[in-house]
């Protein structure tokens, strides 16, 4: 989590680093962990030996003990999640992102975005400024190639690859600002507004893809900490050695206030805007302490503080936020300044309530496992109320959420409708489709394709033949005065070729060649039928080939002769209707496919 | 990590934490150090936790981030939260009380495990006022702090004793530091770093790489 990350750091002390890779430097007291990991560590072995005993010994030195066996669990445990890792990665490794996906989400983002309008509102004066320079230009383009290049790798990049190239845009982009000839004639203040803008728009587009990602654990740990602190929210300001004088109608006021503060974090969205809430939150602790102390407070007053405010306040989505700050703001900003030091407070309270023991409160563990499993409830009033309040505030949050599973249920459920409608249309399509494809088809196929292919090799020679040895040059008349017997003869035939299917894609083949290729004049095809359905088809390109058919009423109705016999002989033939069947079906398919492509062509 | 050089070139942006035992004068010392004040219930700030002091040190203005610590035995495992990322450390000890020397060691110990030399220390003995009650020796103070490569300071918040020096001492070795990591990543900048700059275009070459914010490898002995 706390990975804001140097690469010279990494390559110069990659041995000190916390053996948990998080970037974050390790202690060979620490098992090699960092403080954090170490600590995490410690707690899920603790939950691992016994949930209930929370005042076992979980100082550093003691625990050491008793790792052994919960170091190989812990192992394991990590092994698994790699292997978790690996699974999640590949599964998201997509073929390459297409460029359309990104550009398409960006402008899902950009779209009608509220936050980003405020965003823009509030800045209204700096981009006023700015406006039709070539400086407008080139923030534009720097903020834009940084959020492609998350987009990009959303994906395909760990949540800590992706905190550091925010991290290096942040860096790079004020380098830009120092050194680039563009921004020469600006003042310092504006360069400052500018980062700051820069940060809080980028950060504001892509906070639905960067905060509380999938890929991470941390919506895990927010109902982890949620429900620590649910289990604590009998430790009063007394057990936490903090000096709020309650009785002072005043101060109760500013601890509503700074709960109210740090309850909106969560609904902030730029990472200095989260900042800024938990700023609120402890300058009015500050003010608060100011009543009680009499003075200006220090750290030790402060962080008792802020502890009980985070627990009275339980915030909603805690670790996420506090992973999202960590990760996406400005490091500069977080290094120093206040917004740092108070946020580095709020993640030691954080902490502290995570490893929270009896012996931090100062308390018998007898009564802190009594006060954990609810056995003794606290006698104070008001920090009952406060209790309550929690609650309340909870049921609050249940409610939002309600709403908001309601609006996803009702898109859900109109989507489906849509979907069952198109489905619904689409099978009408194809229906129609392929009575259309049927209605046409399979009077082409036999005939016109069987029977010429035949006539037409001997034809090629029979014409070049002197005119008395000219063969019949009717066919047709053939074909209808014994229609019946031909169709058996070739039939047979059919039955003889090893495969009878094989004929119907060639005569697909042949159709488009016709079609294509009609005026050509080497054409095998030359039959008088088939060519006069060949000019004929020439002339009216456009029409169907049914209409071709009912101009050409000589070949049609052949045609049509030959095909109720087939289908006549067929019947007579026990192997015949078997394939016949096949072919039907192989040739709606692709006569369908080949129509529509016929139709495209012409 | 953040540049503890100003991204103007001119100055430089440091952390310093105070550590200690409660009630060895962290914050009195801060309070003494930039409001000047003492015990005085007429402070012009709302806290005494966090304190900005800015200075100038040979022409280049230095801005300081005093960080107060809460030094109660039960928060003392947070320390590392704290320290991340500092420039400098002051381990403050009570040179009447023993224990908070012993204290001092451990922390020392632990900030040089944890960020090596990447980090300027100065150990403190405060309430020299109260010399008669020593109970730490000036040479067992100075020989540890020698041999952990930290500076060592006598000083006291309630005379103002020593308090601007030390500050002053730390800032010129954090400077020090500063500028050291930032010869050493120009020098060793590779492509690796750049891997991730976003904004490759013309002016590419101008941009710095990034650089660590700790200081002052030149610890004595280590
Ligand atoms: N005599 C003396 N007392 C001091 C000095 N510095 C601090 N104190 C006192 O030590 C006590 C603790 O100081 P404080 O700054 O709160 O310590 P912290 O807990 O480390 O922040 C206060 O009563 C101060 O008045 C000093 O230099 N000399
Ligand atoms: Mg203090």
């Amino acid at each position: 989590m706390y990975s804001t990350k140097t690469p010279t750091l990494r390559i110069d002390e990659a041995d000190l680093k916390c053996k948990n890779g998080c970037g974050f430097y390790g202690n060979a007291e620490w098992e090699g962990y960092c403080s954090k990991c170490y600590r995490e560590y410690l707690q899920k072995q603790r939950s691992q030996t016994e949930c209930n005993v929370y005042g076992q010994g979980y100082d550093l030195a003691s625990s050491n003990k008793n790792t052994i066996s919960a170091h190989q669990k812990y192992e394991e445990k990590k092994v698994q999640q790699e292997k978790k890792y690996k699974l999640l990665n590949i599964s998201f490794r997509k073929p390459v992102t297409k460029v359309q996906g990104y550009q398409e989400l960006l402008y899902e983002l950009t779209k009608d975005n509220p936050d980003l309008e405020k965003v823009k509102t509030d800045n209204r004066d700096l981009i006023a400024m700015i406006a039709k320079t070539p400086v407008e230009r080139d923030v534009r383009k720097c903020m834009h190639s940084f959020i492609i290049e998350i987009l990009q790798n959303k994906d395909v990049k760990r949540i800590e690859e992706l905190s550091e190239i925010t991290q290096n845009f942040y860096q790079v982009f004020a380098k830009r600002l120092e050194n680039s000839a563009k921004y020469a004639d600006i003042t310092p203040e504006i360069k400052e507004k500018l980062l700051d803008y820069v940060e809080r728009y980028a950060m504001t587009l892509l906070y639905r893809i960067l905060f509380c990602p999938p890929f991470t654990n941390d919506e895990e740990k927010d109902l982890a900490i949620q429900k620590r602190i649910r289990q604590l929210n009998w430790v009063s300001g007394k057990n936490l050695e903090c000096r709020i004088h309650e009785t002072s109608s005043e101060v109760r006021e500013l601890v509503y206030t700074s709960i109210t503060d740090l309850l909106n974090m969560d609904s902030a969205k730029a990472p200095q805007e989260k900042l800024s809430c938990v700023i609120y939150c402890c300058r009015n602790i500050f003010l608060m302490l100011q009543q009680s102390v009499g003075g200006p407070a220090s750290a030790d007053e402060f962080l008792p503080a802020l502890i009980f405010i985070v627990l009275k306040a339980n915030p909603a989505r805690l670790k996420s936020n506090i992973n999202f700050i960590t990760r996406f703001c400005n490091a500069s900003r977080l290094m120093t300044g206040e917004g740092g030091y108070y946020f580095t407070n709020l993640c030691c309270a954080v902490s502290f309530i995570e490893n929270l023991t009896a012996e931090s409160l100062n308390m018998d563990e007898k009564d802190f496992n009594a006060y954990m499993s609810g056995e003794r409830v606290p006698a104070n009033t008001w920090e009952s109320a406060l209790m309550i309040c929690e609650s309340l505030h909870l049921m609050c949050e249940d409610i939002t959420l309600l709403d908001e599973m309601k609006a996803k249920t009702t898109e859900i459920m109109t989507e489906a409708l849509n979907l069952k409608e198109k489905m619904l249309q689409f099978q009408e399509e194809m229906k129609s489709e392929v009575n259309m494809v049927l209605d046409k088809t399979p009077l082409l196929i036999t005939h016109s394709q069987r029977l010429p292919t035949n006539l037409d090799c001997e034809d090629i020679e029979s014409y070049q033949l002197p005119p008395p040895i000219i063969p019949q040059v009717c066919p047709t008349t053939i074909n209808n005065s014994t229609p019946q017997n031909d169709m058996r003869i070739s039939l047979i035939e059919d039955c003889i070729t090893p495969s009878p299917t094989f004929d119907f894609p060639s005569f697909i083949g042949d159709d488009s060649f016709d079609v294509s290729k009609a005026e050509d004049e080497t054409s095998l095809i030359s039959l008088d039928t088939q060519s006069d359905f060949d000019t004929q088809q020439d002339k009216s390109t456009n029409e169907l080939l049914v209409s071709t058919h009912l101009n050409l009423p000589c070949s049609t109705e052949s045609e049509q002769e030959d095909y109720h016999g087939f289908t006549v002989q067929g019947s007579n033939i026990p192997t015949i209707p078997c394939s016949t069947g096949d072919l039907s079906l192989n040739s709606t398919e692709m006569d369908c496919e080949n129509y529509t492509s016929y139709f495209h062509n012409t | 990590m953040a540049s503890s050089i100003n991204s103007t070139g001119n100055g430089y942006n440091f952390k310093v934490v105070l550590l200690g035992e409660g009630c060895v004068g962290k914050t009195s010392i801060a309070l003494r150090y930039v409001e000047n004040k003492f015990n005085d219930r007429h402070i012009s700030t709302l806290q005494a936790s966090f304190l900005n002091k800015k200075l100038t040190v040979h022409g280049k203005k230095v801005n300081l981030a005093i960080w107060d610590t809460a030094g109660q035995e039960k928060f003392h495992a947070l320390g590392p939260i704290y320290y991340r990322m500092s420039n400098g450390a002051i381990i403050v000890y009570d040179v009447t009380d023993y224990d908070t020397f012993q204290r001092v060691i451990n922390w020392v110990t632990e900030l040089r495990k944890m960020l090596g030399s990447g980090i300027c220390l100065a150990i403190a003995g405060n309430k020299v006022d109260l010399e008669k009650d020593r109970r730490v020796y000036t040479e067992e103070a100075e020989e540890f702090a020698n041999k952990t490569g930290a500076m060592h300071f006598h000083i006291s918040a309630k005379l103002n004793e020593n308090i601007e020096e030390m500050f002053f001492q730390l800032t010129l070795r954090m400077i020090e530091h500063a500028d050291l990591m930032e010869q050493k990543s120009t020098l060793s900048r590779t492509s690796s770093i750049r891997r991730n700059v976003v904004v490759v275009e013309d002016e590419a070459e101008e941009t710095e790489p990034t650089k660590s914010s700790c200081c002052s490898g030149s610890s004595h002995t280590s």
